[in-house]
């Protein structure tokens, strides 16, 4: 039964009660009639039938209101009725109306005893008092017609109580109905997310042991890079579809634990930064320090809803900042939490906004086509705000921003704040933002900071207000941008021995410094500031990061590390690749347990904050656990934790050390020093790592510029020289083909290959590190794909030119290195033998049909196995080697002409 | 030449904006709900007290703020001026004035130097007040002169507003059940307005409710020829943008306003008027 259904039947069921109210009306003038009642009666009667037909067809006026209005007129009849007449023939109206009332309420029950007491009545009529007269044949008709037209009511009456009654079951059917569907809906999509998420998480993972392993190529990893990343967006939807339906079918749980925000905020930023990537956008945190260090509620789903608004609000923002804002009102039961995302993005319209936490509701679709999303995000974000018993609400201006708001209120575990300086009094600390983008903001919070923190923190407009400064009044810590600190690199240089500098700086963009010059990478707020301030090791020196301070090597040692967030454990991981160690990752605590069981784990870094058990309840597990292996077993705490007292606190909870987050690299260096058993380590000259004092020595004869920078480039392979220096050597190796084909596509003026030819060269210049030419080819693509030909015209020739010089500088780099082996093409010494004409044919027959079936790896492994023998003197190399670049680089086709030309010779002879 | 500053509370439904362009501190009101309490505007807003009540909510009380909080607030207001001119919603609806007046007297000497007005309005109605006061500042007036033209312009604001039914007054024991009842049963929509700093019933609008909103429109402001054309506010408590927008139509058809602005009403105003709740505040000749 459909709700339009149910709305027919209350106004059938409204236009059956007046048709009865009508009938008895109509008797009751007919009685009026003839057993001459006064006119005024009639005239009532009259007035009342219209008002009440009026109402009853008027589609304006509600049902409830036409059957109040109809109680009321009856009783006015029954009450008149009774004044005129005595005996029971006029009665019968009034019962009559009676029972309109009675079936007005639906109450069968009622009815029937009330029809039981009017035939009692009647009965009690004809043969105790004898008023009813039967002495004429037009009184008995008179009689039957009487009863006979108001047990005929009662019987309709009845019916449509029934009727009524029967609509109302199916109603109730119809809802319980819609009510299991969903349920069975919510169980389905349960289920299928589940059965989906199982697999995606072996994609995901398998593709993530992929691309650890090296030897792998440019595309082959650049497509595994792919899957992973889309097997990744796939999982987050599949997470949404299956906390969508939990929240369906009322199986949210919140689980509340006591947390600490520094761990939140440090996993939101860096959620934040990934999803980020290049976009010139500028995170701003500002994040209360009073808040309390220990909140109880459930931090998992907080750092959901945290995430889920600051990945929103990159995602549509290509310029200007994403200012998140953290805060806290006390309140007698706790705290409310504030947080605040507020973004300079594409905005939404009003229209929008009413529209914006409906279910699978993406606002401005058209608008947002290139954006991916199912719509649940915030109708799940709002109902586990409001699950929590906070409000969640959003502001925007079209085309200027917006700013999501949300509040929770929570019980406070621990008063302290959850950032403390040690020793306030002590510092004088001065920010120089002048030029940077987020100058004002920054200024702000700064100040704001050290107002908060009761600490002495002033801002200089420019470097020459610094310099003022220093000269008038001691200065113990300076926060610079990176652009001031380039405007007076002398100044600061000569100032660090008496004052702690940091400079602040983008991670894709930064500048190398000098050793006691210390880096803060952006977003730049209370925690990492505070720690500079506190002298946590939690400051990371660019140099110190990309492993050229690596004294040793551990190939034997097994490392654990244990957090709950994924991108977390990347970044952990890739801090200690350089060690050359067995990584291994664990997502939770009791996962952590159970991988520890096989007792070969060495060093277990755990992260204190975590859902369901946190490192702490992990740590005492595994201390009470049997053997002396595990009593002894270094485990050391990562946390975001900015306070005093924090390496006490983690000793007597059972770990051995702890590291602060973001992790320092000195600090995880000293750990494992320290923690290591020490016949595992070993001088890292052999490994892939250990070539950092090569790398400085060929760095040393070596400047870097917009040109060619190679510490950019390294940058980007989380400072693995050795593979930065075989994409180098990819790109050098095949760079002049490229701008050749490149200036050719721009002779022929085939504008879309040109577009995927620059895109493609955009992105491998910015990996080697040459910035000039990247931003150039991003240029010429943007150009290109605005048909702005004339802007492509003008500059190809420029990029050609850069190209070059480009490759020759890279090559000149490269060749600094004295051992090449790894990456250049080495010069087989053993001879070949010459193969035979089946064995030929054979190998010909396999790349054909590999070709055909665009399977580049058989092909490569056919050119591998081919590579030790000549045919008529020269190395099969040169073809099937060809042919196997040509196919890795999906040119199958080109591949298959490349084995036909052997073909063809091979027939020829 | 002293400082003077504007305050107010939260409820006067100023847009943000223009607050923090006239560095105009609100202090705030508290929304107590089953779960917290929250700070009217900024962590609660008035469509998230509609919802919460609309879903059945157990409860939702508003409240002024303290004495103590009101003297933290002046206390830091003062650390920018000489002189402060706050301006409060009408005493007879809340208990603001009564809690600021008692802060200044904690306060000592320092209490002195803030004029604490009793607006006689709310949400909007005040608005054109601190308008005018931020006016007087700007051109130079004192603060004694800003508070007695206060004082005798409360009396010229008009702050009226029509509201669905009795419901909403009824939860916050504004108007009886049977008020309740009947303004159900039969269609019929209040329009309320601040005589004399009392709320007092101005008319009753029937029918389609839409239709009600548009004829309230109509009896305000056509034929009304003492208004102050300068600026009229439309306030309104979780409206649709089309139902704002036919009201503002209707405004520009009827008065020739220099401006007029449309804005959100405070959660305090719309947990107490109900969804839907629209009003034309201005200010007579």
């Amino acid at each position: 039964m459909k709700y339009t259904d149910i709305v027919t039947n209350k106004k059938t069921a409204a236009k059956a009660a007046w048709l009865i109210y009508v009938l008895c009306t109509a008797i009751m003038l007919i009685m009026a009639h003839f057993s001459g009642w006064e006119t005024w009666v009639s005239a009532m009667l009259y007035i009342n039938a219209s008002v009440l037909t009026l109402m009853t067809f008027c589609p304006k006026i509600s049902v409830k209101l036409q059957s109040v209005f109809l109680m009321l007129l009856s009783f006015l009849n029954i009450f008149v009725c009774s004044l005129m007449e005595e005996n029971i023939y006029p009665s019968i109206s009034v019962f009559i109306g009676a029972s309109i009332l009675i079936a007005v309420y639906k109450n069968e029950r009622l009815l029937f005893w009330y029809n039981l007491l009017i035939a009692g009545g009647i009965l009690f009529h004809i043969f105790i008092l004898n008023s009813i007269p039967f002495d004429t044949s037009i009184q008995v008709t008179e009689f039957i017609v009487r009863v006979s037209v108001m047990f005929t009511a009662q019987f309709f009456l009845m019916a449509f109580i029934k009727a009524m009654d029967k609509n109302e079951e199916e109603m109730l059917k119809s809802v319980e109905d819609a009510k299991q569907a969903e349920r069975y809906k919510s169980d389905f999509l349960a289920n299928m997310s589940h059965e989906i998420r199982t697999p995606m998480n072996a994609i995901v993972g398998m593709c993530e042991l992929i691309l650890r392993e090296s030897g792998l190529s440019e595309s082959a990893r650049e497509n595994c890079f792919n899957i992973q990343t889309s097997g990744r967006s796939l999982l987050a939807i599949i997470n949404d579809i299956l906390d969508f339906s939990k929240i369906e079918s009322g199986k949210m749980e919140l689980i509340n634990d006591e947390f600490n925000i520094a761990s939140t905020i440090n996993d939101v930023i860096n959620m934040s930064e990934a999803r980020k990537g290049n976009k010139k956008i500028d995170i701003l945190v500002n994040a209360d320090p009073d808040i309390p260090r220990g909140i109880i509620g459930d931090e998992v789903r907080i750092r959901q809803i945290i995430i889920n608004l600051m990945t929103n609000a990159v995602k549509f923002t290509e310029k200007g900042s994403v200012t998140l804002t953290v805060s806290r009102s006390k309140q007698e039961y706790g705290i409310n939490l504030f947080v605040s995302v507020a973004d300079t993005g594409i905005g939404i319209t009003e229209e929008n906004i009413e529209k914006l936490f409906t279910s699978f509701r993406q606002v401005d679709t058209k608008k947002n086509r290139s954006v991916e999303g199912t719509g649940l995000g915030l109708a799940i974000l709002k109902s586990l705000i409001t699950q929590m018993g906070g409000f969640i609400s959003v502001k925007s201006e079209y085309g200027v921003g917006t700013e999501f708001r949300f509040v929770i209120p929570l019980k406070v575990s621990d008063e302290r704040p959850f950032i403390t300086v040690k020793e306030p009094m002590n510092i004088h600390a001065v920010g120089c933002f002048g030029k940077t983008d987020a100058a004002a903001e920054y200024r702000q919070l700064f100040l704001d900071m050290g107002s908060r923190l009761n600490v002495d923190f002033k801002c200089a407009d420019s470097i020459t207000g610094l310099k003022k400064m220093a000269e008038s009044e001691k200065i113990t810590h300076i926060f610079v941008s990176r652009e001031e600190y380039l405007g007076g690199e002398e100044f600061f240089r000569g100032i660090s021995d008496s004052s702690h500098i940091f400079v602040i700086q983008d991670r894709v963009d930064s500048v190398n410094l000098p050793d006691k010059i210390r880096c803060i990478y952006k977003p730049f707020y209370a925690i990492p500031m505070v720690s500079a301030l506190n002298n946590e090791n939690m400051v990371l020196n660019l140099n110190e990061r990309r492993g050229a301070d690596i004294r040793f090597t551990a190939p034997k040692a097994r490392i654990l590390i244990v957090d709950d967030n994924v991108i977390n454990l990347k970044v952990a991981a890739g801090l200690m690749r350089p060690y050359n160690m067995q990584i291994m990752t664990a997502e939770s605590g009791p996962a952590a347990i159970r991988m520890l069981r096989s007792k070969d784990i060495d060093l277990v870094f755990m992260d204190h904050m975590m859902p369901e058990m946190d490192g702490v309840e992990a740590t005492e597990i595994i201390r009470g656990m049997e053997g002396d292996y595990y009593k002894k077993l270094p485990v050391i705490a990562l946390t975001a934790n900015a306070v005093n007292g924090a390496r006490e606190m983690f000793i007597n909870s059972g770990f051995n050390d702890f590291i602060a987050k973001p992790i320092e690299l000195s600090a995880l260096d000293r750990v494992l020093r320290n923690y290591l058993p020490k016949e595992y380590m070993q001088a890292p000259a052999g490994g892939d790592y250990g070539k950092s004092d090569r790398r400085k020595a060929v760095k040393q004869n070596y400047e870097s510029s917009p040109m060619f920078d190679p510490d950019k480039g390294l940058s980007y392979t989380g400072g693995d020289d050795s593979a930065y220096r075989e994409i180098l050597a990819l790109y050098i190796k095949k760079g002049e083909e490229k701008r050749k084909y490149i200036d050719e596509l721009f002779e022929k003026k085939d504008w879309k290959n040109y577009i995927i030819e620059v895109h493609a060269l955009k992105s491998t210049s910015l990996s080697i590190g040459a910035i000039k030419l990247s931003e150039l080819a991003k240029e010429l693509e943007a150009a290109g794909k605005s048909e702005r030909y004339d802007a492509v015209e003008k500059k190809n020739g420029e990029l050609s030119r850069l190209y070059s010089e480009v490759i020759d500088i890279a090559s000149e780099y490269l060749g600094g290195f004295d051992d090449e082996e790894e990456v250049t093409e080495q010069v087989e010494n053993t001879e070949l033998t010459e193969i035979s004409c089946e064995a030929l044919d054979e190998y010909i027959s396999k790349a054909k049909e590999a070709c055909g079936g665009f399977d580049g790896d058989t092909m490569a492994a056919i050119a591998e196995e081919a590579a030790a023998y000549s045919y008529r003197g020269k190395p099969l190399k040169d073809y099937f080697g060809k042919a196997a670049e040509l196919a890795e680089d999906f040119e199958y086709d080109a591949a298959a002409a490349e084995i036909a030309r052997l073909e063809a010779a091979r027939e020829v002879e | 030449m002293k400082r003077i500053g504007i305050t107010t509370d939260c409820v006067c439904d100023l847009p943000e904006e223009y607050l923090a362009i006239h560095d105009i501190d609100i202090v705030y009101f508290y929304i107590t709900t089953g779960t917290g309490r929250f700070r009217d505007g900024y962590e609660i807003t008035s469509e998230n007290i509609i919802e919460y009540l609309e879903r059945g909510g157990t409860k939702a009380e508003t409240a002024e703020p303290t004495s103590g909080e009101y003297k933290e607030f002046f206390e830091n207001s003062l650390k920018k001026y000489d002189e402060i001119i706050h301006i409060c919603i009408s005493s007879y609806v809340s208990g603001s004035v009564r809690n600021a007046k008692a802060a200044l007297e904690l306060m000592g000497d320092n209490g002195k130097k803030i004029h604490v007005i009793d607006s006689w309005h709310l949400s909007t109605g005040m608005g054109h007040m601190i308008i005018r006061a931020v006016e007087m500042r700007d051109a130079g007036s004192s603060a004694d002169e800003i508070a007695a033209e206060m004082e005798s312009m409360k009396k010229k604001v008009s702050s009226s507003f029509i509201t669905r039914s009795a419901d909403y007054l009824y939860r916050n024991g504004r108007a009886g059940k049977k008020v309740r009842d009947i303004t159900e049963m039969f269609n019929l929509h209040p329009v309320l307005h601040m005589k004399d700093g009392k709320m007092t019933l101005k008319s009753i609008k029937t029918g389609n409710y839409d239709k009600a909103v548009l004829k309230y429109i109509k009896s305000e402001l056509r034929h009304n020829r003492k208004i102050n054309m300068k600026r009229l506010f439309i306030t309104h408590a979780c409206c649709s943008v089309k139902t704002v927008s036919d009201v503002k139509s209707l405004a520009e058809k009827y008065c020739r306003f220099d401006e007029i602005i449309v804005t959100k009403a405070s959660a305090t105003v719309s947990g107490n008027c109900g969804p839907g709740a629209i009003g034309v505040l201005y200010v007579n000749e």
